[in-house]
């Protein structure tokens, strides 16, 4: 470049360049940039702002050799604000330098962007719960959360990600990143026979599982396993999975890890369910046809989740298909079932309902006069999506259960369930996303003695905000905050005939206010986890308790006014650590602390609820409390597609509760003046082998464990047997495709038998044999085993046709087992051979051992069927 | 195969050994009426033997001396040899070779007499007992003791039925197993002896019935020992007043 040129630049620079920004700078209001083009290639938007405003750009033209036309429309007041939008369109960097600007190519590749949005189901529009999105060639992915959400933070420019979710088609993604993106990722299904086959196998990257993290029952495996009386049920489906175990047939309860009856918690959509039986136990009141993910924590548990000390059950329920109208529905001589799933608003709302009602009548009608069981349910879930950011649901679930005895009792039982959840999902932006929940659930218990009512009932309102917080790919938190409010009467009986006065029990208010963090920290093979939650738990007056001495005589009445009168402060850490030695095995190791501060007060150890009594913590119950430790290793064998995990754990429980011998709990004001306050010591081994892909799945579990439970004034103070020490738990549930439409499943199961106290003695009074026990749980029921079979057969030919249906033939106890749950020592047989207890007291009849047995050989029939229309 | 299917089975009894003594001993005020004690052995085994102790040594004492018990060899049992005198609190000494068991008692007091009712049974000869005021009355603990001779000269006793009431409700007690029916032929005649019962002492009747006739339905109690007010012994020393009705059916 000759002199004179450089001279003419410079001239030409110190001339335009500063009086315009000596004229931008004393007087920058009058000055405007504007510029407007449609479709101008970038050049020739360059010269063109040369010409106009005098503007020196200096660049290699190569920048824009391959560039598209652009579309700009800029104004501004200065000069420098102009060149950053001009930069922003043309997609470029300028740089003022030495009167020019400099013009160089965006590097997208040294920068960050986040890559976020919803997976959800192709066909139906439901969001999918923890399906896998990972950067092929970085390695790092994610989890979507339970609403389907994800965040991923990748580097700009081309990326190449697979999305991938159990029962789907993989999916491959390229993105160019230049900034951020919001995306709705659809994956398809894999083409099924039947629902709950996946025909072609995936093969699975163990350190993409969440497989340590709690326990998954599959709704579709679950609805896969034998059925009692048309329905397979939640509690039998728990039990199929590896240390839970069962109390007895046709029973609600189940154990986990040591835990009480009440140290289970079932929580749908959020909202806590305190009774999920139907019939005592034979049916629950979770639809599997309803539930789009189970979730169990016996360990690890998060912070956010709640307060029990053994295991959780999170379950959500399906949103409803957002594409097609279905209607479901399934017969059976027993139980009948119709379901409804349309879209409100195709693509933003759907509306999912469903009814059940029981049909017993016919089958009892053949047994005693007038005894009679029925039970009726009803779901009701709507969702809306507002726009990507905002979503709304709205879940209600009632249930109802009656059970009349009247050959020689004359009782009437009732129990219902009704909890509602409103939830509104909320994304900040592309790493931070919001649920807050507002829910209520109410449990109420009667039982109805001629013209007395007896009531129990439990309610409680709550709002919950949980915040997911995606930091980085290595690091998200979640935190938060709820508030509860528990109105408890734990009984009340009235008199419609107004006879004599009953004690009166008065109603608990308890209040409890929790504040969660949790961060998760997931590097390469390494996953940290650590959290604490705190809770803040009160007694509310106004109310009258009595404090206790001792001799667990009453000391004092206290009468509180109206606001708290009682508190606890309650910290729980939790923290747990997993190392994955390759693609194929990983470990964890775990501890947490545990609280809980509602507790279920049973003096029976009969398989059906008893008149349940719920009592909050207070001055007289200490919040019970749990430590566990625990380590599990997960192998992974792709080939086969099979995982195996083992665990060994240990658990220490306080402030643990019992009744005294023959507590008096029905209407008792001085309840707590029956209870008796000690420890339990639990651990065991699990091991579990599953296979869940293929024609043939299943699993094989088997678990060795330990309960043992101290109290200063039980046993006379010696250590015992709880009644869920069981040792030896072993399950396998195979399900097979033997033919394009006909699915085989089976379910074996084996138990040790619980510990009972069989009498060593007897003494006589007024013509009774009066047992004597020595050592608490002496002795153990017989090992309880049972074998299910069904069958079930599709009906239609298409698979993809608009009206399916099938036919399920189902055996429960295929064997015909005596699993007795009790044994007695008080009963005669006549001439009939009815068994009773005795009345005539001088006759010296023999009382006979027997046990009592619930369930035996039960076969049942359904036909389901389902039309869709888009 | 929905409904519980109970059925008799066979049973090892445990190989404990224990070796107890049973102390039954319910007296009462009504000093037109003896009253009686059973001292026996425990039994390892369901339907006994419960071996009576003869040679027992047996006292009572009330507020105007000892009374001494006799042994009966055809009931197997001990008769105080007088009644109760008109006393509060009365104590109990029995030895056993070196073994000496005492306790003590306060009156309880007794309410009148309930009404029983009596239900016939279909187009039989027989008449059923209804149970007493469904065994609750927030007001009074009582036991009802029904002696029931079916033929005239009613020299001997074919039944004898107890019925309880208690001022708390037991969940067991609320749904108990089926019992045998009491059936009684017409002519018979039935002495009704109400005796008041202590708080204590309905505890021990309430314990007692939860591990017996109340136990075996679909709700049940956690088993335990039934703990009494003879220290060192089984059963139960208790004083109270007892009304005395006699009728016949017809």
């Amino acid at each position: 470049m000759s002199i004179r040129l450089c001279l003419l630049r410079g001239f030409l620079f110190l001339f335009v360049f500063f009086p315009m920004s000596i004229n931008g700078q004393t007087d920058g209001n009058e000055i405007k940039y504007s510029y407007q083009c449609e479709a101008q290639l970038p050049g020739q938007v360059l010269d063109d702002l040369t010409t106009k405003y005098k503007i020196s750009f200096a660049y290699n033209p190569l920048i824009f050799e391959k560039r598209s036309p652009v579309q700009c429309k800029i104004n501004t007041s200065s000069e420098l604000e102009f060149i950053k939008e001009l930069a922003v369109v043309l997609e470029v960097n300028i740089e003022g330098i030495e009167g020019q600007y400099v013009i160089t190519n965006i590097s997208y590749t040294d920068r960050s962007f986040e890559f976020s949005g919803f997976v959800k189901d192709a066909n139906t529009g439901e969001d999918l719960i923890g399906a896998t999105i990972k950067n092929v060639k970085g390695n790092s992915g994610v989890f979507s959360n339970e609403f389907g959400f994800f965040s991923l933070s990748l580097a700009g420019g081309k990326q190449l990600l697979e999305v991938s979710y159990i029962g789907y088609q993989k999916q491959r993604i390229t993105l160019d990143l230049k900034q951020d993106v919001r995306k709705t990722i659809l994956l398809s299904s894999e083409l099924v026979r039947l629902p709950s086959i996946i025909v072609k196998p995936q093969s699975r990257n163990i350190i993409d599982e969440e497989g340590l993290e709690k326990l998954e029952l599959s709704p579709s495996f679950l609805n896969g396993l034998p059925e009692f009386g048309g329905q397979s049920g939640l509690v039998k489906g728990l039990q199929s999975l590896v240390g839970i175990k069962t109390h007895s047939d046709a029973s609600a309860f189940y154990f986990v890890r040591g835990g009480q009856r009440d140290h289970n918690l079932i929580i749908i959509d959020d909202t806590p369910i305190y009774n999920p039986s139907h019939l005592a136990g034979i049916y629950s009141i979770v639809l599997p046809d309803f539930s789009k993910s189970i979730d169990i924590y016996k360990d690890d548990t998060p912070t956010y989740v709640g307060d029990r000390l053994a295991s959780i059950v999170t379950i959500r329920t399906k949103d409803g298909n957002l594409n097609k109208a279905i209607v479901s529905a399934s017969l059976n001589p027993l139980l009948n079932r119709i379901s409804i799933e349309i879209p409100t608003v195709k693509n933003k709302s759907a509306l999912f309902l469903s009814y059940r009602r029981s049909n017993y009548q016919w089958l009892l009608s053949r047994g005693p006069a007038d005894n009679s069981i029925f039970f009726q349910d009803f779901h009701f879930k709507w969702n809306y999506q507002f726009n990507p950011e905002n979503k709304l649901f709205v879940t209600i679930i009632q249930s109802e259960d009656r059970v009349q005895i009247n050959n020689f009792s004359n009782a009437d039982l009732v129990w219902r369930n009704a909890a509602s959840s409103i939830r509104y999902n909320h994304v900040f932006n592309s790493k931070v996303f919001s649920n807050v929940t507002f829910n209520t659930s109410n449990y109420r218990y009667t039982l109805g003695l001629g013209q007395n009512l007896w009531q129990s009932e439990l309610s409680s309102i709550s709002l919950k905000n949980k915040i997911s917080h995606y930091h980085t790919n290595a690091l998200r938190s979640y935190y938060g905050g709820e508030i509860h409010a528990f109105f408890n009467a734990p009984g009340k009986l009235s008199n419609t005939s107004g006879g004599s006065a009953f004690p009166e029990i008065d109603d608990d208010n308890s209040r409890k206010l929790a504040a969660f963090y949790q961060t998760v920290y997931s590097k390469e093979r390494l996953k940290l986890k650590a959290g604490l939650r705190y809770v803040f738990w009160a007694n509310a007056g106004p109310n009258i308790y009595y404090t206790f001495d001792s001799n667990f005589e009453v000391a004092d009445t206290i009468q509180t006014e109206q606001g708290i009168y009682n508190y606890y402060n309650r910290l729980d850490p939790r923290i747990s650590i997993e190392y994955a030695f390759n693609e194929t095995s990983k470990i964890k190791l775990a501890y947490g602390r545990y609280h809980q501060y509602l507790q279920l007060l049973l003096n029976s150890v009969s398989p059906f609820t008893a008149l349940e009594i719920w009592l909050p913590s207070g001055p007289n119950i200490e919040p019970q409390s749990a430590d566990q430790y625990s380590a599990s290793f997960m192998h992974h064998v792709p080939k086969a597609n099979i995982h195996f995990v083992s665990s060994v754990y240990y658990k220490r429980m306080d402030n643990q509760i019992d009744f005294k011998d023959h507590a008096i709990t029905f209407l008792n004001p001085l309840i707590e003046g029956e209870l008796r306050f000690g420890k339990a010591r639990a651990y065991g081994f699990e091991c579990s082998l599953d296979k869940r892909v293929g024609s043939l799945q299943g699993g094989l579990n088997y678990t060795y464990s330990r309960v043992f439970r101290s109290f200063p004034d039980i046993n006379e103070g010696k250590a015992f047997r709880a009644f869920q020490d069981r040792p030896h738990d072993f399950s396998a549930a195979i399900q097979y495709q033997a033919a394009e439409r006909l699915f085989l499943s089976s379910y074996f199961t084996f138990q040790t038998g619980s510990p009972f106290s069989s009498p060593i003695g007897y003494f006589p009074l007024n013509g009774l044999q009066v047992p004597i026990y020595g050592e608490k749980h002496n002795d153990r029921l017989p090992n309880y085993r049972r074998f299910d079979f069904s069958a079930k057969l599709i009906l239609n030919k298409d698979p993809m046709a608009a009206f399916q249906h099938s036919l399920t033939f189902s055996i429960y106890n295929a064997l015909g087992q005596l699993n007795p749950y009790a044994i007695k020592f008080n009963k005669v047989a006549d001439e009939d051979s009815a068994i009773q207890v005795p009345s005539n007291m001088l006759e010296t009849q023999a009382l006979s051992p027997t046990q009592v047995s619930l369930i035996r050989f039960y076969p049942s029939i359904s036909y389901k069927f389902q039309f869709s229309k888009s | 195969m929905l409904i519980a299917c109970e059925e008799r089975i066979i049973w090892t009894d445990s190989p404990t050994q224990i070796d107890g003594i049973n102390i039954q001993a319910q007296i009462h005020a009504n000093s037109h009426y003896g009253n009686q004690i059973f001292v026996n052995q425990v039994s390892e085994s369901l339907n006994g033997p419960f071996e009576p102790i003869s040679d027992a040594v047996i006292s009572v004492w009330d507020a105007f001396g000892e009374i001494e018990g006799i042994y009966n060899e055809t009931t197997g049992s001990y008769f105080l040899e007088s009644n109760i005198m008109d006393s509060d609190t009365i104590t109990l000494s029995v030895r056993i070779d070196d073994q000496q068991f005492e306790s003590q008692a306060i009156k309880a007091t007794v309410r009148p007499l309930e009404t029983i009712r009596i239900d016939t049974i279909g187009n039989t000869d027989s008449v059923r007992i209804a149970r007493l005021d469904d065994g609750f009355d927030p007001q009074q603990n009582a036991m009802y003791k029904l002696s029931v001779a079916y033929d005239a000269p009613f020299d001997s006793l074919d039944a004898i039925y107890y019925y309880y009431i208690f001022n708390t409700l037991d969940i067991n007690q609320i749904l108990r197993p089926p019992q045998e029916p009491s059936i009684i032929p017409f002519g018979s005649r039935i002495v009704i002896e109400k005796y008041g019962i202590s708080e204590n002492h309905a505890n021990y009747l309430r314990s007692a019935l939860v591990e017996t006739n109340w136990n075996g339905n679909i709700f049940y109690s956690a088993n335990a020992n039934v703990e009494g007010n003879i220290d060192g012994a089984f059963g139960y020393f208790s004083y109270s007043e007892m009304l005395r009705d006699t009728i016949l059916i017809e």
